[in-house]
């Protein structure tokens, strides 16, 4: 299982979980898991074509998976995929 | 133009900061001859310049607009009670000058904007960025390339916080993080003054030590913080080639 940390702001549409726990090969087979366990938590990480949002970040333990195989990045038992959407508050 | 060394007052009032041994009386001098700019002295920014004033930091340039709230109270700690529906920029002003007098501040009332960003940026030597709007931030983060100079991006929402360090051509800049805003992002967020005050704090050693070159900044890394359970990370970020502000930089080493 892959643990999935959730930014407070998107808390509300996974049924106020701060971590979800999925089972999934890779980083887009999870975040399908996670949107179809959660439909609401959808257009707060997909546009309408199915990329992943501007302003927000996904990172497989500290690493972006911009900077590794984007969707296809692999998971382990032990990795932890953090969502990291822009905030502003000052 | 040299440095303007430390009085025999400063000595005094620095004392104990200037026993940390790579920091010292020239570190001290150096915060004695910088400029710091910390846009909107709300929540995140009065305690910035609270601890840099406190630090003896040399010259704060300040932008805050509007006047006291009864809802500024919970964490704005430079704003009080009895100056409520007056400036909050003078009330920001007058404490910083309490704690320190020595300090030269330039106070605007109003909120940074793509009009007067280049401006403000022109008289600092390192901006700490703690504006709750995008387009404030963006703003900056495109003066603070343009001009090269050190930025500091504290941000938080309800218990969460995240804090990076941008130097232009070297590390990431907030839109090579984030090109665009939540549209859903709104001006009123829930907040502790005791969770802006501490990614403020880290904001404030952060510009302490790049301008007296101690430690290792956040440069490249985002510390990504949650207060509800105590869970801090800190994650590489990378700079995007095609990011519209910073894209058209080279490396620098
Ligand atoms: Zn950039």
């Amino acid at each position: 299982m892959t643990r999935i940390k959730l930014p407070t702001v998107y808390r509300v549409y996974a049924g106020d979980n701060r971590s979800v726990e999925i089972e999934a090969g890779d980083v887009g087979k999870l975040l399908d898991a996670l949107t179809q366990q959660y439909p609401d938590l959808k257009p707060h990480l997909f546009d309408n074509d199915g990329e992943l949002l501007s302003f927000v970040n996904v990172f497989v333990n500290d690493d972006n998976i911009r900077d590794l195989d984007g969707n296809a990045t692999e998971l382990g038992e032990r990795d932890e995929v953090f969502l990291v959407p822009a905030m502003a508050g000052g | 133009m040299p440095p303007t060394p430390l009085t025999d007052e400063e000595r005094a009032v620095y004392e104990w900061q200037m026993w940390v041994p790579d920091f010292g009386e020239s570190g001290q001098e150096k915060l004695k001859n910088a400029s710091v700019m910390v846009s909107r002295v709300g929540g995140v920014g009065s305690v910035v310049a609270y601890e840099l004033a406190a630090a003896g930091v040399g010259k704060l340039v300040l932008a805050h607009a509007g006047n006291i709230k009864p809802s500024d109270l919970n964490r704005q700690l430079l704003m009080t009670h009895d100056c409520l529906g007056k400036p909050r920029i003078d009330s920001i002003k007058r404490r910083l000058l309490d704690l320190n007098p020595r300090l030269e501040i330039v106070a605007v009332g109003e909120n940074v904007s793509e009009s007067n960003a280049a401006g403000l940026v022109e008289q600092c030597d390192l901006i700490v960025d703690c504006a709750p709007l995008f387009p404030e931030r963006f703003a900056m983060n495109r003066q603070a390339v343009l001009q090269n100079k050190p930025l500091v991006e504290c941000a938080m929402y309800e218990l969460e916080a995240h804090i990076t360090t941008v130097v232009p051509g070297k590390s990431p800049c907030l839109q090579c993080i984030w090109p665009e805003n939540p549209p859903t992002w709104k001006r009123q967020f829930p907040v502790f003054g005791a969770v802006s005050g501490t990614v403020a704090c880290m904001g404030a050693i952060e510009a302490i030590k790049l301008i007296s070159n101690i430690g290792d900044p956040l440069t490249g890394r985002l510390v990504r913080m949650d207060l509800r359970d105590m869970d801090f990370k800190t994650m590489k970020v990378t700079r995007r080639k095609d990011c519209p502000v910073c894209g058209s930089m080279g490396e620098k080493s």
